[in-house]
């Protein structure tokens, strides 16, 4: 073999070599000279081609040409993908803002609905549901409030011209799915309420509530405290403090109040806990054999807690939001700061 | 329930310096164990200073006739005070703040002049004290004390007073005594109180008045005792004060005394003036449909035969445990008084107060169910008082009419129960000793057996003493315990899961959720849509909120103008939500829906690219990128009228050919009955119908393994020739081998011509065989151009 064709082997070798790197324009046109420029190696050869023996300089004539192409190829394909020069008119000004899209957002009240509905269901809850035209009999009468308990009162609930209730807390559910489920059972059931209240900073007489239910045999009171304590630490972090305060509820007894520290003083007094240093939050307890008699369990076999809790007032809570009507007025400016 | 702290100390017997029983101590225990404190107001703390003083001369000042110039004798000099009360006057004892004292307000007492007479300090009126309200007199003292002596000396005014909330089924707890014994189950002190018996006269009550009760079911029991010789006056400053702190105003001393043991008892008491009675009788029964009554308020009241009714025998004189009547009220003259404590049904006082919108705290304490047993004593201890504190003699015996008795629960409470319910370790000589506390009484022996005490209406089932137990032995002392698992997947999770994750997709497609009110103005909606059927609230509280919400498109309508008023211009939203609809059988049926709102840009302006106008394609574009997501094949829209919506955009929108909403734009005439002043476009979607929709099954295919070639091209055709006809013919014409076709320009200008309009399309060319050659290709894109040409009309674009 002549050494022309080995060195036009060579050639391409180093040339490509010298391609592989480069990752800038300027770079490139450099390279591009050093390749291919008049005073590049392969123009001398070409140059010199005139001294080659005649017998090879055919094919000598072809690779070096073969070279160059292949050279030249290559530079444009770098020069595509190749960041632009150095030069002020060429650079790019990121600082350019490109709101390529609107960006979504969920509602505060949902994203907290969804929050804790993640945290019961790592518990191993089931979510339910049900009706929010709702019947005397699944608002009250199973639920061991009597015709003539206060909260049945016309001032309190809305009625429908059918007879039918909005209704007012989300106990309904629980009735509805031990109705239709064995024990054990263990659900959330979040959803909309209703209570016949003027709309003023803290109430809505549309509002959201999630109830809680567990039935099984040996449940008690210290299931209880455990469950609400773990979602309160889920929810607020692993500081966070709960408070059980005994109180009424018709449906429940023993009956309980739970309070959580308050978020935003934790515990040492402000405003928004009225130096109490608590945050009430809502109510709980154990399922009366009332309402188990209802359901057609057996309250000497199993036993059951419930709870409840205010979404709306979570949320607020959680945000620092001091009007609930915010959370139904739906101004995006209000949701986007979620 | 608004409670005297020194009150429950007179009852207990803890030392108030002990920081175990201070008032936050005592508020603490007392919110633990279920009677929640809302707050504490400490009284009478700041008054300072205060001395008893008498006039020795009072003359007016110039020619004024309500202010005087008072000399007084303040037990160690002489001072001058100005003063404008109509009663002072020489010889009287009377308070006097010097300067330097505070008054109950706080104010600090200052040296003054008044029209040029000096004043070193004033002399008090009850509200200065903060006794009562009352400012027109100043406070007149009995004469046998000495002027200086300190107030302190003759009235203990430092007093903390809590605002309690008892639940409903605590009416023990409306009472000094009830709260009391919730600290002596807690404490272990013991309950102080064995008020004095009344010393009694020779004559008896029973031969002074007779009781009759012709409704036992409304009134199980009525007790009356007599005082005869009483002298009507106003009370004693300590009375007054105990009765102005826990917020009852003073009237005299004889009704006073009927709400200071209503107070201490729980009983409410109401004292009659015996001369005012036509006979010596008190009849209890129902009134008469429409009978009237004036009560001591001076109202007329309307009754039903539900309320219960204390008469003389001749006409009503009182509404049993509301409220008494005008026509026998304790005043001035009063001699003689009866003295009733009684026990009335709570539901029949219930609703008679509910049905005259009357609530008393009479009412309030009957309606929770008070201790029968407790109506004679809480009597003697009224007639006590009167004795006392009004001057009368009280007659011999109480006339007690008691025709139900009380009949406890009994029942049996099991130890290991209550263990197992509360999840501690309690003793059963720890439960012994909360039961001792609570003065619930039991039986002991191998088996415990409960009975109920009268003063607990709750108390009537294990699982109550059960909640005794927990409370008093302390909610926070249970143990907590974490009973976790899995699912019990008795409930159906897929279809929450599928929602949720629509959600997420559309906030990713940069909608923001909205959440709003399920109740809308009823009246507004009927104008606009007389057609459909909305449900209407039978007690709406305004008519703005009378309604529920027949679709969701009502509702986005409304968070638009809300953010259209705001200045929030480009919109972008959806909502999830349940819908109710009336049926035919009067039934209500509840559904959930999906709708989209679309107002203003339809994307951020931006220097980039050009910013349009939302318009009927942005929804359509966003509907079918829903279906993509849900795997669904085939999205179409077809026209059909609807009232929200303009004629010209109002379509049905299906998914895989099934009907599942409408999507369009929000009519002109809508538009306008909301203010809204910018297009809008809607869709709405039948949530359940969406969900219930086939997804395409997947499976996989398998990746074509030789290239596909591109072709455009452009045709001219009448402006009315719908795309989807175009397409149709291309695809049906273009035969196996088009693997795709999308137009990609849109283009109506003159000079294509009149009615004409031109419309470019790449077609997509693939064989699952072999790599396409451009000769068959173009054989295939002459086919096409020559079926557009025959079949719609078509030219080639040139």
């Amino acid at each position: 073999m002549s050494d022309i064709i080995e060195e036009i082997e060579a050639l391409k070798k180093s040339a490509l070599k010298a391609l592989d790197n480069i990752n800038d324009k300027k770079t490139l046109e450099d390279v591009k000279v050093e390749l291919l420029g008049r005073k590049s190696r392969l123009s001398e050869l070409s140059r010199s081609l005139g001294k080659v023996p005649a017998d090879i300089r055919p094919k000598a004539g072809a690779e070096l040409n073969e070279l160059r192409r292949t050279i030249q190829e290559k530079i444009d394909s770098i020069a595509k993908v190749v960041s632009s020069s150095n030069k002020a008119e060429d650079k790019i000004d990121y600082t350019l803002p490109v709101r390529a899209a609107f960006l979504g957002h969920k509602h505060p009240l949902l994203q907290t609905v969804d929050e804790i509905v993640a945290i019961f269901k790592g518990m191993g809850f089931d979510i339910a549901g049900g009706p929010e035209v709702e019947t005397e009999y699944y608002n009250f009468d199973a639920l061991n409030t009597p015709a003539d308990h206060p909260s049945r009162d016309l001032s309190d609930t809305f009625f429908l011209s059918n007879g039918m209730l909005l209704r007012t807390h989300t106990s309904p559910v629980q009735i509805r799915t031990m109705e239709k489920n064995r024990p054990p059972v263990r659900i959330i059931a979040p959803g909309r309420c209703y209570r016949s209240d003027w709309p003023d900073a803290s109430h809505s007489p549309v509002f959201y509530q999630c109830e809680g239910l567990y039935v099984d045999i040996g449940v008690s009171m210290a299931d209880l405290k455990g469950v609400i304590t773990a979602f309160a630490r889920a929810l607020f972090g692993s500081e966070m403090q709960v408070r059980f305060r005994p109180h009424f509820f018709p449906f429940t007894e023993p009956s309980v109040e739970y309070d959580f520290l308050c978020v935003f003083c934790r515990g040492k007094g402000c405003k928004i806990c009225k130096h109490a240093g608590w945050l009430e939050i809502s109510g709980a307890g154990m399922v009366d054999p009332e309402v188990f008699k209802a359901v057609g369990y057996d309250s000497e076999i199993y036993s059951g807690y419930a709870f409840g809790m205010g979404i709306d007032r979570i949320t607020m809570l959680r945000y620092q939001i001091d009007d609930i009507r915010l959370l139904y007025e739906n101004d995006v400016r209000f949701i986007r700061q979620f | 329930m608004r409670i005297s702290y020194k009150w429950l100390q007179s009852l207990i017997g803890f030392d108030p310096q002990d920081p175990e029983f201070s008032p936050e101590a005592i508020a603490d225990l007392l919110t633990m164990s279920g009677s929640s404190v809302e707050s504490i107001e400490s009284k009478g703390n700041d008054i300072k200073g205060i001395i008893l003083a008498r006039i020795l001369d009072a003359q007016p000042i110039g020619n004024t006739d309500n202010l005087f110039k008072c000399s007084i004798d303040t037990g160690s000099r002489r001072a001058q005070v100005v003063c404008g009360a109509p009663n002072a006057k020489t010889d009287l004892t009377v308070l006097y703040a010097p300067a330097g004292a505070v008054i109950a307000d706080g104010t600090k007492i200052s040296q003054t002049s008044i029209r040029g007479v000096q004043s070193e300090g004033m002399l008090l009126a009850e509200d200065e004290l903060g006794i009562s309200d009352k400012h027109d007199r100043i406070i007149e003292l009995a004469d046998d004390i000495q002027p200086g002596t300190p107030l302190e000396k003759i009235l203990d005014l430092c007093d903390t007073i809590y605002d309690l909330e008892i639940t409903p089924n605590r009416p023990d707890c409306l009472s000094h005594i009830g709260v009391a014994r919730e600290l002596k189950a807690l404490t272990g002190f013991a309950l102080k109180y064995n008020p004095a018996c009344p010393f009694e006269i020779k004559q008896t009550t029973s031969s002074m008045i007779e009781i009759q009760i012709a409704d036992p079911d409304g009134c199980p029991r009525y007790t009356a005792r007599i005082v005869s010789g009483i002298r009507v006056s106003e009370s004693p400053l300590w009375l007054k004060l105990r009765l102005h702190y826990l917020g009852i105003r003073p009237i005299n001393n004889m009704v006073d005394i009927t709400n200071y043991v209503m107070l201490e008892t729980g009983q409410p008491l109401h004292a009659f003036d015996l001369d005012r009675l036509a006979e010596r009788r008190v009849v209890v029964r129902r009134a008469e449909n429409s009978e009237k009554f004036v009560t001591l308020d001076g109202v007329e009241r309307q009754l039903r035969a539900d309320h219960l009714l204390i008469t003389d025998g001749k006409r009503a004189i009182a509404l049993a445990g509301i409220m008494g009547g005008a026509n026998t009220e304790v005043t001035d003259e009063t001699k003689t008084v009866l003295i009733e404590s009684a026990y009335f049904d709570p539901v029949t006082i219930r609703r008679g107060a509910k049905l005259i919108g009357l609530s008393t705290e009479s009412s309030q304490r009957f309606e929770r169910g008070m201790d029968i047993e407790m109506a004679p004593r809480a009597n003697d201890r009224a007639a006590a008082l009167a004795q006392e504190i009004c001057g009368g003699n009280v007659l011999d015996g109480i006339v007690d009419i008691y025709p139900k008795r009380f009949k406890p629960a009994v029942f049996e409470f099991r130890p290991e129960r209550a263990i197992a319910m509360i999840g501690a370790r309690i003793e059963v000589g720890k439960m012994k000793k909360i039961l001792d506390g609570l003065d619930i009484g039991y039986s002991d022996g191998a088996r415990i057996e409960i009975r109920q005490p009268s003063f607990r209406p709750d108390l009537t089932r294990e699982i109550d003493i059960i909640e005794e137990i927990a409370r008093i032995h302390g909610l926070n002392k249970i143990p907590e315990s974490f009973r976790a698992g899995g699912s019990l997947l008795k409930i159906p999770q897929a279809k929450r899961e599928r929602v949720d994750s629509l959600r997420s997709f559309l906030v990713g497609r940069g909608f923001i959720e909205t959440f709003q009110l399920t109740l809308i103005d009823g009246n507004q909606v009927q104008k606009i849509f007389p057609e459909l059927a909305v449900a209407r609230l039978k007690n709406p509280l305004s008519e703005e909120l009378s309604a529920l919400r027949p679709d969701l498109l009502c509702s986005m309508v409304r968070t638009i103008r809300h953010n259209l008023n705001y200045g929030n211009r480009d919109l972008r939203l959806f909502e999830i939500g349940n819908v109710f609809l009336p049926l035919e059988n009067g039934e209500i049926s509840e559904s959930d829906r999906l709708c989209l709102g679309f107002s203003g840009l339809a994307s951020p302006m931006s220097w980039r690219q050009k910013s349009v106008q939302c318009d009927f394609f942005t929804a359509a574009g966003e509907l079918e990128l829903i279906a993509g997501h849900l795997d669904l094949a085939k999205t179409t829209f077809r026209p059909d009228p609807c009232a929200y919506f303009d004629n010209e955009y109002s379509f049905k929108i299906y998914y895989n050919d099934v009907d599942v909403g409408r999507v369009g734009k929000l009519a002109a005439v809508v538009a306008r009955h909301f203010g809204i002043k910018q297009e809008c476009f809607m869709a709405e979607i039948e949530l359940e119908r969406l969900l219930g929709l086939t997804a395409a099954v997947k499976c996989h295919k398998g990746l074509p393994k030789y290239p596909g070639t591109d072709r455009d091209i452009a045709v001219v055709v009448d402006s009315d020739v719908r795309c989807s006809e175009i397409m149709a013919v291309m695809g049906k014409s273009g035969g196996d081998l088009v693997e795709e076709i999308f137009p990609f320009d849109l283009y109506k200008k003159e000079n294509i011509g009149q009615n004409k309009k031109s419309m470019a399309f790449r077609l997509k060319f693939r064989s699952l065989e072999r790599t396409l050659t451009d000769a068959e290709v173009d054989e295939i894109m002459k086919r096409i151009l020559e079926a557009l040409r025959q079949e719609a009309g078509a030219e080639l674009r040139t």
